[in-house]
């Protein structure tokens, strides 16, 4: 599948994003994911530790393949981890009903 | 070509049963879920995904609402017969592409499995035919319950589940209905409708999930949302958007078969059914489109040539890598073709 953005290069990259309950569903190559802040936007240095220190994923990583290394990353990218569910799920935290 | 026994089974979801099954053909429930302390899957070492392999065959085997279920690991298969496996929804694409380590565990009837080693270290599935989340909900969340007894779930004290992919924190759940909705569709209403899932947390998709195309009209219609609600409450909300698009589309088949747009509706399920018995080549795509105008026919009461379970079986049967298993050896996309048009033929005329 080509890239959604450029056209020209494989799809690497799916991305899903609801803003407002509204579901965009991009395919990105690598270079195009790269260079767009869509889904995950940038987490400023003071937010996040540059890596995971339970499995060593960074949070580059994470902005590039849109998956968490292991349970760990909840804790260790917390605070930038709140924007991304906020957007995906419209809250951060469960509320039972 | 190993798996060609399963051809044999009465798969659930395949039947043509349950409320509102003329519309819904299958319900699913999917539960995400992770061991505690380890790498997810697309982060882990080969020795971790082999530890998790072997802790899930374990709880596999103790699992009692597993019945006698079927151990397949993915690198013992070749491709048709993985490809076989995702025409079951047995499992994904992503599983089949890097088969090593990874398994599925199907149980009887093929309506509870769970993939092993997918973007999660577990993904537990339940499927059944009409429209019945809420009892799919309840032997997912049982299957579960057994396997925790053995494997440690990764879970946040606020959080709950972890998955691999921040789009399923939470219930890790997926509840989807696989609809058929060819008279919204014809009628250019089915556009609005599939619009307003999004503002109400859902989405709708192909028949074999994300990134999949639509054919025959047929649409999975699932929550997009896993965090911030109950799996109680997201089952019921997918369930009461179903129910309502299901009846949308009776309505408008009943429109359909009214007198005025009658003749325009008969012509269209005629001229698929004359070429369902009649082709001698069909690739899937144009068998799914036909069989769909047939199928709506048959619901209606209008005397098709083939029974509504026998049309649901077909959407089935003539995918690829069916058509393959059951003539017990790989085809080219050719000789499928003719294969194909001569499974329909001897249903259809």
């Amino acid at each position: 599948m080509p890239c959604s953005r450029c056209g020209k290069a494989e799809a690497e990259v799916f991305f899903k994003q609801i803003v407002k309950s509204r579901v965009t569903e991009l395919h990105l190559c690598g270079d195009c994911s790269a260079s767009l802040d869509l889904l995950f936007g940038k987490a400023p240095s003071s937010a996040a530790p540059a890596s995971c220190s339970a499995c060593g994923r960074t949070w580059a990583e994470f902005q590039k393949y849109g998956l968490l290394g292991c349970p760990d990353c909840y804790d260790a990218f917390a605070r930038p981890l709140e924007g991304v569910l906020r957007r995906v799920h419209g809250t951060s935290a469960p509320k039972q009903a | 070509m190993k798996l060609g026994a399963m051809l044999r089974v009465r798969m659930a979801w395949a039947a043509h049963q349950g409320p509102l099954h003329e519309v819904v053909l299958s319900s699913r429930v999917r539960l995400a879920r992770n061991v505690r302390g380890l790498p997810f899957p697309g982060h882990a070492s080969g020795r971790v995904l082999g530890e998790v392999l072997a802790a899930a065959r374990e709880a596999a085997a103790k699992a009692r609402s597993l019945g006698k279920a079927a151990w397949i690991e993915l690198a013992d298969v070749d491709e048709v017969d993985r490809e076989f496996l995702i025409e079951r929804r047995l499992i994904s694409a992503l599983l089949a592409r890097e088969p090593r380590q990874r398994a599925v565990a199907v149980g009887e009837r093929e309506l509870l499995s769970v993939m092993v080693n997918e973007e999660d270290h577990l993904r537990l599935q339940a499927v059944d035919s009409g429209l019945c989340l809420e009892e799919l909900l309840r032997h997912g969340l049982a299957l579960e319950e057994e396997l925790g007894r053995t494997i440690p779930y990764a879970v946040h004290p606020r959080l709950r589940h972890l998955t691999a992919c921040p789009t399923n924190v939470g219930t890790g759940l997926r509840a989807s209905c696989l609809m058929h909705l060819p008279a919204l569709s014809l009628t250019g209403r089915l556009g609005p409708l599939l619009d307003e899932l999004a503002p109400a947390g859902m989405t709708a998709r192909g028949i074999h999930g994300e990134g999949t195309q639509v054919l025959g009209d047929l649409y999975q219609i699932s929550n997009a949302v896993t965090l911030g609600h109950s799996e109680a409450r997201i089952v019921a909300a997918v369930s009461k958007r179903v129910e309502a698009l299901a009846r949308r589309e009776l309505d408008a088949r009943r429109g359909l078969a009214a007198p005025g747009a009658r003749a325009r509706a008969e012509d269209l399920v005629w001229r698929s059914i004359g070429l369902l018995a009649n082709a001698r080549s069909m690739p899937y795509a144009e068998a799914v489109q036909h069989l769909s105008w047939a199928r709506m026919a048959s619901t209606l009461g209008w005397k098709a040539p083939a029974s509504l379970a026998a049309i649901n079986e077909l959407i089935l049967l003539t995918q690829p890598a069916h058509v393959q298993m059951l003539t017990g050896r790989p085809l080219d996309p050719v000789e499928r073709d003719v294969l194909r048009a001569a499974l329909l033929r001897k249903k259809f005329s």
